[in-house]
């Protein structure tokens, strides 16, 4: 009787022992990792959002900033894409619409599009999408997309939109 | 010690840590966030405003007046507080408590600026409360403003203004700049002579400046430009089409709904005058005004005052010499400036000079350049030394009119200088007034300085019309937000830019005159039916309104619906060269001469007609100021 109850002690505190390993070590981890990955995503919120600003002020999609920004996003320590969408403001349609107060129309440049075409000069009225999304995910995201059974992956983590207020300086 | 005390122990020193470490990155997170939050919203402000403006000044007749642009500027001031506070409004702050966080909102025009800023009353010496039988104020409106409170409003003009002294050359005068070439001087120039004189200016008798031919022939780098090439200019109304010339800003339409020819001798071949026709412009309600120029009177001679005035409008519209005038009068005041002026050159005051000799002026001789410890002073300030762009350079030294010039350089510097400066001390002094009373501030204590404007938001300032607004004191976690945003205004009518010429094509579409696709062959040739050279200015290519005699409003196209944007350089940008240093440098390396002609023309034309109160001398030319822009017919 004595060795039994002996022996399901010792199990209890190996328990114990494993369970406060994993509190002392797991959970600093985690907080900590997750703070990081918090600010990683304000820096890319940021690169971001000042780029879109620049573009939005000059009306000029040049390839260094283009460029800069995607070292800004490396620099995070994580993987991006990014993805630009241009839509540019077609006018020529008002002119010839009978309604007096005729609008213009929109038409698409892709991310591919817009990427081989650099630098893009863009007027005012044009509107740019800056996306960046994270391939894959981090360490933190995989643990708990392990822990939750969360397959998702490639999700935008920061995006930001504008109209181009100025026509660039030729 | 047992391991899981040991254990309850460590969770117990380092939770509270953590916990703590997490709030302040959370925090530092959510103030970055907020930071560019605010970014966004005071850039969309200001873009409202600059759209309000623009909008405003396109569709106004009278928008180069002052009065009339003052009145624009404070529409798009309100405009700004308006959107501000829409995009703040979900935490509760109203106008009234946003207006406080503004310290200045600066309105850079083309020969100067005006700042919006809160302003302390200080009115002193009035009896402010005196009113008249019915009751009205005598000397003062509270309704304005009160002594010793704080108002918002325009501040006076400030011009991009220097002074030069020397005391060996005599001279004591002041250049005004502008965005472009254009220049004012006012001052003493040599002993006892006064100048009053204004013009654009380009180097002379250079292979790359204005040249005179013989036959009063002017040149500009190969194009000839002839008195007899006239231009007979036409637009739409509406949906009819009438022969326009733009006069002093303003746009004067014939109408020739009857005809009575006779023929008139005006030294230069001789021209047909319609006695019937008639001139109207378009007023601010949108509708004809006839009441301008008087009808021609078949009871009178052709020397008869009113019908002089009928015979010149007639004349600067069917045979328009804009552009000819143009490069005459650039040429001949910039002699004068550059060494000795041409036989019987008069000033803008109307007094004779024989030239002003600036061609040695230098960079360093200005009332703002700076030595020693001045120089670390203004460092200090924030503000950028006008040596930082060089020690000596003479300022009308090679093409005054390219970007590298060392003209443009001194222009950008003064600019720049008196911008700093004078909105430097318009928010400190802001400072100092507002936190004075803290027991009526709303919002307590805020520290308002100028903050660091980037040098691409420089560049934008020193080169077009712009709103420049600062967002300061806003609480974003422990720290207050200190913003600004420059937006440009690229539909203006402030001034002409050399790269806002539109080039006519054949297929009846028009681009940008760095368009690739241009040459020789898809130019719209010059002929009979469409006497004018096949460039316009970008702003006559924007919807207008037109109020019929009914009441029935219009909108249209000046330039006609059937014109529209090529895609290769309007609606798109995908076939524009890149035009290096600017436009004149562009326009100097292409071979197609044509493509010159039709650039050269039109902003000759373009430029010589536009509003500019500083050509107008009221004691020569009276309150028609028109009279100036007409002596030449």
């Amino acid at each position: 009787m004595k060795l039994s109850s002996n022996l399901g002690s010792a199990v209890v505190e190996i328990i114990i022992v494993v369970l406060v390993a994993g509190i002392m070590v797991g959970v600093p981890l985690l907080i900590t990792a997750k703070g990081t990955d918090d600010a990683a995503k304000l820096a890319v919120q940021t690169a971001i959002t000042n780029f879109t600003n620049k573009v939005k002020t000059t009306g000029v999609l040049k390839q260094e900033d283009y460029d800069n920004l995607v070292l800004e996003l490396e620099a995070t320590g994580n993987a991006y894409n990014t993805e630009i969408t241009v839509q540019k403001l077609d006018e020529n349609p008002a002119k010839k619409s009978s309604d007096s107060k005729g609008s213009g129309i929109y038409y698409t440049m892709f991310d591919t599009q817009v990427k081989e075409s650099l630098p893009l000069k863009l007027k005012e009225g044009d509107t740019i999408t800056v996306s960046a999304i994270m391939k894959g995910k981090n360490w933190v995201e995989s643990i708990a997309g392990f822990l939750a059974g969360n397959a998702e992956k490639d999700k935008i983590v920061a995006q930001e939109s504008a109209m181009i207020t100025g026509n660039p300086v030729e | 010690m047992k391991l899981s005390n040991l254990a309850i122990i460590f969770l117990i020193i380092i939770f509270p840590i953590i916990v703590v470490l997490s709030e302040y990155i959370n925090n530092r997170i959510e103030i970055a966030t907020t930071e560019l939050e605010y970014n966004t919203k005071l850039i969309d402000a200001t873009y409202d405003a600059i759209k309000a403006y623009q909008i405003n000044t396109v569709n106004n007749a009278f928008g180069d007046v002052t009065n009339s642009k003052i009145s624009d500027i404070e529409d798009a001031v309100n405009v700004f507080f308006n959107s501000l506070t829409n995009s703040f409004n979900y935490t509760g702050y109203k106008a009234s408590i946003m207006k406080q966080y503004v310290p200045a909102i600066g309105f850079t025009l083309y020969d100067g600026y005006y700042i919006y800023s809160p302003f302390e009353n200080k009115l002193t010496g009035v009896d402010i409360d005196a009113k008249d039988s019915d009751g009205n104020p005598i000397n003062y409106d509270q309704g304005y403003s009160k002594p010793e409170e704080i108002t918002n409003g325009l501040k006076p003009y400030v011009y991009y203004s220097v002074r030069y002294i020397n005391t060996s050359e005599n001279w004591d005068f002041v250049i005004t700049y502008t965005l472009d070439n254009y220049i004012t001087i006012q001052g003493n120039i040599g002993l006892n002579n006064y100048v009053y004189d204004c013009g654009y200016l380009y180097s002379v008798d250079t292979p790359t400046g204005i040249r005179k031919d013989v036959n009063d022939v002017y040149i500009f780098d190969g194009i000839e430009f002839r008195e007899s090439d006239t231009e007979e200019l036409k637009e739409y109304v509406g949906t009819q089409e009438y022969s326009y010339a733009k006069i002093n800003g303003k746009k004067y339409y014939l109408e020739e709904n009857e005809n009575d020819f006779f023929d008139y001798d005006d030294g230069n071949g001789g021209k047909r005058i319609n006695k019937k026709a008639r001139f109207f412009y378009i007023d601010n309600s949108g509708q004809k005004n006839y009441s301008q120029i008087a009808k021609y009177d078949d009871t009178k001679n052709t020397e008869y005052d009113r019908n002089k005035e009928f015979i010149k409008y007639y004349l600067a519209i069917k045979y328009n010499k804009s552009a000819y005038i143009y490069y005459k009068r650039a040429y001949e005041f910039s002699k004068a400036v550059l060494g000795s002026a041409v036989n019987n050159y008069k000033d803008k005051a109307g007094k004779t000079q024989s030239g002003y000799n600036l061609s040695n002026l230098n960079h360093n001789q200005c009332e703002y350049y700076d030595t020693g410890t001045r120089t670390e002073n203004l460092k200090k300030s924030g503000i950028t030394p006008l040596s930082e762009y060089g020690d000596s350079f003479n300022i009308f030294a090679g093409d005054m009119h390219l970007a590298d010039s060392n003209f443009n350089k001194h222009r950008k510097a003064i600019i720049r200088y008196v911008i700093e400066t004078n909105m430097s001390t318009a928010i400190s002094g802001f400072s100092s007034s507002v936190n004075k009373n803290l027991k009526e501030r709303d919002i307590g204590y805020i520290q308002y300085i100028m903050p660091k404007i980037s040098e691409t938001d420089w560049d934008i300032i020193q080169n077009n019309v712009c709103a420049i607004a600062f967002l300061q004191g806003l609480k974003i976690g422990t720290k207050n937000y200190n913003g600004y945003s420059v937006v440009a205004n690229m539909l203006t009518k402030e001034y002409i830019d050399e790269n806002d010429i539109y080039i006519l094509k054949n297929d009846n579409t028009y681009c940008k005159a760095n368009d690739s696709t241009l040459d020789a062959s898809n130019i719209k040739p010059k002929t009979t039916g469409n006497n004018y050279y096949p460039g316009i200015w970008k702003i006559n290519f924007e919807r207008l309104k037109y109020v019929k005699e009914d009441g029935t409003e219009v909108y249209y196209y000046p330039t006609g619906a059937g014109l529209l944007g090529s895609y290769t350089s309007i609606m798109g940008s995908y076939k524009v060269n890149e035009i290096g240093n600017d436009m004149y440098s562009y326009i100097h390396n292409q071979n197609d001469n044509t493509l010159k002609k039709a650039y050269y023309m039109a902003l000759g034309r373009e430029r010589w007609c536009s509003y500019n109160v500083n050509n107008i001398n009221y004691e020569l030319h009276g309150n028609n100021r028109n009279e100036f822009f007409l002596d030449d017919y």
